[in-house]
């Protein structure tokens, strides 16, 4: 099955006429993703790289039947392409932009509730991506194969160093979501961890989380009280030095509850498989997976 | 709406993880906020018809003393620099006397201070702040962050004011979180400033001061708006008597007319110099450079030295589309950094080419062998991993380097690149 994009994703581009918006397009297109056309607002009309461009997400949607959107627009007006995609009733909304203001973002987390039948990805993420069906974001389709593990993941590159690592042992993935490094982002790891738990092809979950923030215990907990597929963790951060951000925005860990360690440490008492060392996420899962299910 | 005194314990504990994070965040470091001095921001304030102490920022110890003269001789003399714990750290004092306050800006200029927030190294003071003394009855905190779990902007204040705060009780805090439709309303500002403590001809005063703040920090874009101590004054006016604001540095491009409040001497400058290429460098403490594409693989890049032992001098991400241009002055200002024994380079190539990367190194390189400038003359051993796009190719041209200073070894995996650096970090140490 595989959670957010499949086979059935049909996908639209905003901010396709940019540099990065059509390279992506492509890339989507000739990774086998269902890319209908994109957005422009200045260049309704045109057809470029054989995709046409729309003059609002309504229109597309109206024109292609398009249930997903990866957004590649400005910082500037990022904010104000996800509530158009929200408006227009765009299901799966993939945010990559990075550098939002974060006073954008509390306005849109503040309507997203008011949008139930959509979802938000990002933003400042790597996207989603269901190998050989879809792919919907930047990730390098070519290191991914198809198989069982789900990955979540604030990183994008971390997420491609668990997909390398799991690759060479001969393993694939379900679904890999990068849900973004930003302060505020949309979809959360908990939320996610649900759809995995719901679907038949995942059999167990990577979840690599950073210094900052609460959500990956926020996860942690949900996966005590309520997951049954085994879930490993790594937690990137352990040589932060506190109060520092590292690189993400919202990669700062904050006091003590925050930092790499303690959080490893939380996820362990809840029942998590803990990765300690980042070069052997893939080993971890392999063994985890031959093991499960299995209660730590 | 209202998260006053009575909210669970756990609830208010996880805001202020948040808080005090943001709060230690006024350390300098990094991309994504700019810090500004106190002068400043109480600029600011003014601007939005806060009232703020009087205050001149002093050009010399002649200048101190004629504003000492101009308040009234009694004034409080304030170091600038961006890490808060300054009173404690005794860089803020009060002149009772116009000579004190000249020798007390002598004293203060060109001084290192070390605070709980700078570390070790202290910051060094530039500027020196002349303030009128005020007649304390009370003193509150207040401040403006975004709380990360509700992504709102959230109110915290409390009774326990001043230099103490950090070490006040978490039930000391009382948090509102403001809904962006609404801004501050009447009624929670209300049980606030009751919660508080405030006398009935202050909370007026205090519900106009909140809402002009919450005004700074919208209008602005910041990310921390911080009033340490807001004090109550024995002639009845609530005024702020210190303030620390950070801005979101995303938000920059809106901003014009703050950039000119960026100190860029405050801060590393290594780290500066990065961002100006759109690369991401923090100084650390130990002696191998790394430098990696991505702030999570870099992150988890660090650990992996930390497990084998090795440590490293800086966390460097190359960034989404690193160019040629921008890993050259990575790469130099890894190999300008005197403690650095070994050279990490991590590059998973998604969006980033791995023989762009090697390019950026090899001009780098090629650069540092002609000595244009003064390279300490030494042996760097360099540790490269390319997996991902072009790995191939850029493994391709480092191999082509023959560099006395820079033996290239190769790892196939992280694993192999990290054990292979911390091994060689730790033979150069006993060279």
């Amino acid at each position: 099955m595989s959670i957010l994009v499949d086979k059935d994703t049909k996908l639209i581009v905003q901010g396709i006429t940019g540099t990065e918006g059509l390279s992506h397009a492509r890339a989507m297109r000739d990774y086998g993703t269902r890319v209908l056309g994109g957005v422009s607002p200045e260049k309704p009309g045109e057809r470029i790289n054989g995709f046409p461009v729309y003059r609002s997400v309504t229109e597309a949607k109206a024109e292609t039947g398009a249930n997903t959107s990866a957004i590649f627009v400005p910082p500037a007006g990022a904010a104000d392409a996800i509530h158009e995609a929200l408006e227009a009733g765009i299901e799966l909304i993939v945010c990559v932009t990075e550098g939002i203001p974060v006073a954008d973002m509390i306005r849109i987390r503040r309507v997203l509730p008011d949008y139930p039948a959509s979802r938000l990805i990002g933003p400042n993420c790597p996207g989603v991506i269901s190998p050989g069906k879809a792919k919907v974001g930047i990730m390098p389709g070519a290191i991914h194969a198809q198989g069982c593990v789900g990955i979540v993941s604030r990183s994008g590159t971390l997420m491609y160093e668990a997909v390398a690592q799991l690759g060479a042992l001969g393993l694939g993935e379900s679904t890999c979501v990068g849900i973004g490094g930003d302060f505020l982002v949309g979809m959360d790891y908990r939320e996610v961890l649900a759809l995995f738990e719901g679907d038949d092809e995942t059999n167990g979950v990577l979840l690599i989380g950073e210094v900052g923030g609460m959500s990956e215990i926020e996860a942690a907990e949900y996966v005590r009280s309520t997951m049954t597929k085994p879930v490993a963790a790594f937690v990137a951060g352990k040589s932060a030095p506190r109060g520092r951000r590292m690189g993400h925005a919202g990669a700062i860990a904050e006091d003590s509850a925050s930092s790499a360690a303690s959080k490893m440490e939380a996820l362990l008492s809840r029942g998590l498989t803990v990765i300690e060392d980042p070069a052997c996420m893939g080993q971890v899962l392999s063994w985890m997976l031959q093991n499960s299910p299995i209660l730590l | 709406m209202t998260k006053g005194l009575a909210s669970p314990k756990t609830c208010l504990r996880s805001v202020l993880i948040e808080e005090d994070g943001i709060h230690r965040l006024a350390r300098g470091g990094g991309r994504r906020t700019m810090n500004i001095h106190e002068y400043q921001a109480k600029e600011i304030l003014g601007r939005y018809g806060i009232a703020v102490p009087r205050g001149r920022l002093a050009v010399s110890a002649r200048d101190a003393a004629i504003t000492a003269d101009e308040f009234g001789g009694h004034v409080v003399v304030k170091a600038q620099i961006h890490a808060g714990g300054r009173g404690k750290a005794g860089g803020v004092r009060f002149a009772a006397t116009r000579d004190e306050a000249a020798s007390l800006y002598e004293e203060f200029l060109g001084m290192r201070l070390i605070t709980r927030q700078t570390g070790p190294e202290g910051a060094r003071v530039r500027r020196v702040y002349i303030e009128e003394a005020l007649s304390i009855a009370k003193e509150y905190y207040l401040s403006l962050s975004i709380d990360r779990k509700h992504a709102r902007i959230a109110l915290l204040a409390s009774a326990a004011g001043g230099g103490d705060v950090e070490e006040a009780s978490q039930g000391a805090f009382a948090r509102v979180l403001i809904d962006p439709c609404l801004g501050p309303t009447a009624h929670s500002m209300r049980a606030l400033a009751v919660s508080l403590g405030l006398e009935s001809a202050c909370r007026r005063m205090f519900f106009g001061m909140v809402q002009k703040l919450y005004e700074v920090f919208t209008s602005c874009d910041c990310s921390l708006l911080e009033i340490n101590p807001l004090a109550r004054l024995s002639d009845g006016r609530l005024l702020p008597l210190d303030c620390k604001i950070s801005f979101d540095d995303n938000a920059l491009f809106r901003h014009s007319e703050l950039l000119a409040y960026r100190d860029i001497e405050e801060g590393a400058p290594e780290e500066f110099e990065a961002s100006k290429y759109g690369l991401t460098y923090v100084k650390l403490d130990g002696d191998i450079g790394c430098m990696v594409n991505g702030a999570g693989l870099a992150m988890a890049t660090l650990d992996a030295l930390l497990l084998r032992g090795g440590t490293s001098a800086n966390f460097l991400d190359l960034g989404g589309g690193a160019s040629k241009e921008a890993v050259r002055k990575a790469f130099s200002l890894i190999i300008e950094d005197r403690r650095v024994k070994v050279i990490l380079i991590n590059v998973l190539g998604g969006i980033v080419r791995c023989d762009v990367v090697a390019a950026g190194v090899a001009e780098a390189i090629a650069e540092a062998s002609t000595a244009s400038y003064a390279l300490p003359k030494r042996h760097i051993p360099i540790v490269a991993r390319f997996a991902g796009n072009r790995a191939g190719e850029g493994r391709s041209l480092l191999e082509a380097i023959k560099d006395d200073v820079f033996p290239i070894r190769f790892a196939e995996t992280m694993d192999a690149a990290a054990t292979l650096a911390a091994e060689a970090a730790g033979a150069e140490g006993r060279r």
